[in-house]
């Protein structure tokens, strides 16, 4: 068999993947399964994506990104959102320093390479913007200076989905800005066994810093030149077009439960998702697998539903999966 | 300075003297003076003038006098002179009257103007006689009946639509007689040749060599080879097994009739061989060697043949089912 350039972007990938085996190891040690977690989370890293977790309390969310953080030596902040949590106190402030005469900046701790934001629907919508405002643009403006976030800088911003009274639940336009949504779910019985150990034992666990920030972004320059073949890059707009317009793709039954299908930033990620998935699959080219593999979580903050779907019970996961079992695969 | 005033006024004569040379003629003449009682006439008014005059035509009510009736008009027709310098403005009536007597026409007036002048002037016809005369009844004779009405012959337009409404007619009494004898005799209306459906294996194993037939990959559509060939097993895979292969990756369909356990494990190995070939020349750009090309749809053709029996009866065991349940139904 006759490769082209695609051998030598694999044998590249091959070595310049090497630290993701390293960093999931380290993270089991601290975090028992939650493999899909760690997964995604390693996705938002490669793919320079913000993400958004979702799950009830206690299940490693702040655990597992100190983790990480403490893995790559980087700088980690954990802001706890709550009702009367102001912007100045996410971005900092300018302060008046008496001894000097004049005002001096105090950077808030978004100045961090990988922010926690626990809970975020307890704030009210400015500090909401303020965090969204700064995920996208990567730079912040306290007085008449702006400042540039540091490289790499992750966002994983929690939502718990009990407890929903005097929330402030983040407008569509503000969730599309994450790149995944992931959803926690309970470790399994051998799992909870193995927490229980972990955590009544006189060990304690810790994870070794094995990589550097640069070597991060390294890493996202070879992650972006993975291959993506034109005919996935059809299959990716199949899927995103399947959840706009469900009767062009045999799902006329969709057609009143979509109140409106992904963006097009649906697209972008699913694309940037997947090169990154086939990254720590140690893959320089993209495959339908890849796509399959992050759709639910690039999607399924981005489907609108009617209230006829949800009086039906209907979930954006339903429609997903019906999308991918129906759109043809490449 | 004189001679120009004198020159000036000499030209304005003879300006005056032209326009008044410009002679119109107008007249109203009846063909005949007399008439038998609901006759016809005709009567021609006629206008004659130069080349420049714009005449307002008189306008005729349906009678003249009440008792004339207008029972035609033509239209103004209009010639010019050889010279182009006259205009003649003609017109026919056609005229009845159902009363005796003896009528003048009036005089009609036809109002013009002459270009460049632009005053309206008027020029009136001349007065016509019209005498109408009633039958003379010869009191001599026998008085006769009324005559009866004539016959006149029929025509083959008259005819028609009657022919064809009974055509037609015919044709929906036949239809009827048709479409019941059918429904007695339980048959279908429209007798459409059966389709003939071939099994899964058959249509992917012409398909197969359709495919060798076209060489693809000889002329280095290798990548379209590959996804019509992977596409051709997919879709046999989908009809012959019920798995979705379709819309299933590679990976996917493997563990699926893995799971079904249909496919002998040797085959299913060929069929993952095949199906990931053809994935890297899809996605990751490769070029499988002319051995390779040729191997991955002799596999295929292979995979076809090996697993037909099962795909086989698996259709012949529906087709019974569904000849069994007939009946019940």
């Amino acid at each position: 068999m006759v490769e082209t350039d695609i051998k030598a972007l694999n044998e590249r990938i091959q070595r310049e993947s090497a630290f993701v085996d390293m960093i999931t190891m380290e993270m089991h040690k601290v975090i028992i399964g939650q493999k899909h977690m760690i997964e995604r989370l390693l996705i938002g890293l490669l793919a320079n994506g913000h993400i958004l977790l979702e799950g009830v309390p206690g299940l490693a969310k702040t655990l597992a990104i100190k983790t990480l953080a403490s893995i790559i030596e980087a700088k980690f902040s954990r802001i706890q959102f709550t009702p009367d949590l102001l912007p100045a106190d996410l971005v900092g402030t300018l302060v008046y320093s008496q001894k000097k005469e004049e005002f001096q900046v105090r950077k808030g701790p978004i100045f961090a390479n990988f922010i926690l934001a626990d809970e975020i629907n307890r704030s009210p919508a400015k500090v909401q913007s303020a965090l969204l405002e700064a995920m996208q643009e990567r730079q912040v403006t306290i007085g008449d200076q702006t400042f540039m976030l540091p490289e790499p800088f992750l966002v994983l911003a929690t939502e718990n989905p009990i407890e929903q009274e005097g929330t402030y639940p983040l407008p569509e336009a503000q969730v599309d800005r994450f790149m995944l949504k992931v959803i926690i779910s309970y470790p399994d019985k051998k799992e909870e066994k193995q927490i229980i150990r972990q955590n009544i034992g006189n060990e304690i666990s810790a994870a070794s810093t094995i990589i550097k920030p640069e070597d991060i972004l390294r890493a996202r320059a070879v992650a972006r030149e993975v291959y993506l073949d034109e005919k996935i890059e059809t299959y990716i707009t199949d899927i995103v077009f399947a959840s706009r317009f469900p009767a062009d793709y045999k799902l006329k039954k969709f057609e009143g439960l979509i109140s409106y299908g992904a963006s097009p930033r649906a697209s972008i990620y699913l694309a940037l998702a997947s090169k990154a998935y086939a990254f720590i699959k140690r893959r320089g080219y993209v495959i339908p697998e890849d796509i399959r593999a992050v759709a639910h979580d690039v999607m399924r903050h981005r489907i609108g539903l009617t209230y006829e779907a949800e009086a039906e019970n209907i979930t954006s996961e339903d429609i997903i999966n019906e999308i991918l079992n129906t759109v043809e695969v490449p | 300075m004189r001679i120009i005033h004198i020159t000036g006024l000499v030209m304005l004569l003879l300006l005056g003297a032209s326009s008044y040379s410009q002679e119109v003629k107008v007249n109203a003449r009846l063909d005949t003076g007399a008439m038998l009682i609901g006759d016809h006439v005709g009567l021609k008014l006629r206008f004659e003038g130069p080349s420049g005059s714009h005449v307002i035509w008189p306008a005729f009510n349906d009678t003249i006098l009440g008792n004339i009736i207008v029972i035609g008009r033509s239209k103004v027709d209009s010639s010019y002179s050889k010279d182009r310098k006259s205009l003649t403005l003609t017109q026919e009536l056609n005229l009845t009257c159902f009363d005796t007597g003896f009528y003048t026409i009036p005089q009609i007036p036809f109002r013009y103007r002459i270009f460049p002048d632009t005053t309206l002037q008027t020029s009136s016809t001349g007065l016509s006689l019209l005498m109408v005369h009633t039958v003379k009844v010869d009191t001599t004779n026998v008085i006769k009946p009324i005559k009866g009405p004539l016959n006149i012959p029929i025509t083959f337009l008259e005819v028609l639509p009657y022919i064809l409404i009974s055509l037609a007619a015919l044709a929906i009494v036949l239809l009827i007689i048709w479409y019941v004898r059918r429904r007695k005799k339980n048959e279908p209306l429209i007798r459409l040749r059966p389709k003939v459906k071939l099994l899964p294996h058959e249509k992917a194993l012409q398909d197969l060599e359709k495919l060798r037939t076209r060489k693809l990959w000889q002329q280095g559509n290798v990548k379209e080879y590959h996804s019509e060939l992977t596409g051709i097993l997919r879709t046999y895979i989908e009809e012959g097994y019920a798995v979705p292969a379709l819309e299933s990756t590679t990976y996917e369909i493997v563990e699926a009739l893995k799971a079904q356990g249909e496919f002998a494990k040797p085959l299913l190995e060929k069929l993952d061989r095949v199906l990931q070939t053809a994935d890297m020349v899809k996605f990751a750009k490769a070029l499988p060697g002319p051995q390779e090309n040729e191997n991955a749809l002799n596999t295929g053709i292979e995979i076809v043949n090996l697993s037909v029996r099962t795909v086989a009866l698996q259709h012949h065991d529906n087709t019974t089912n569904q000849i069994n349940q007939k009946p019940q139904a």
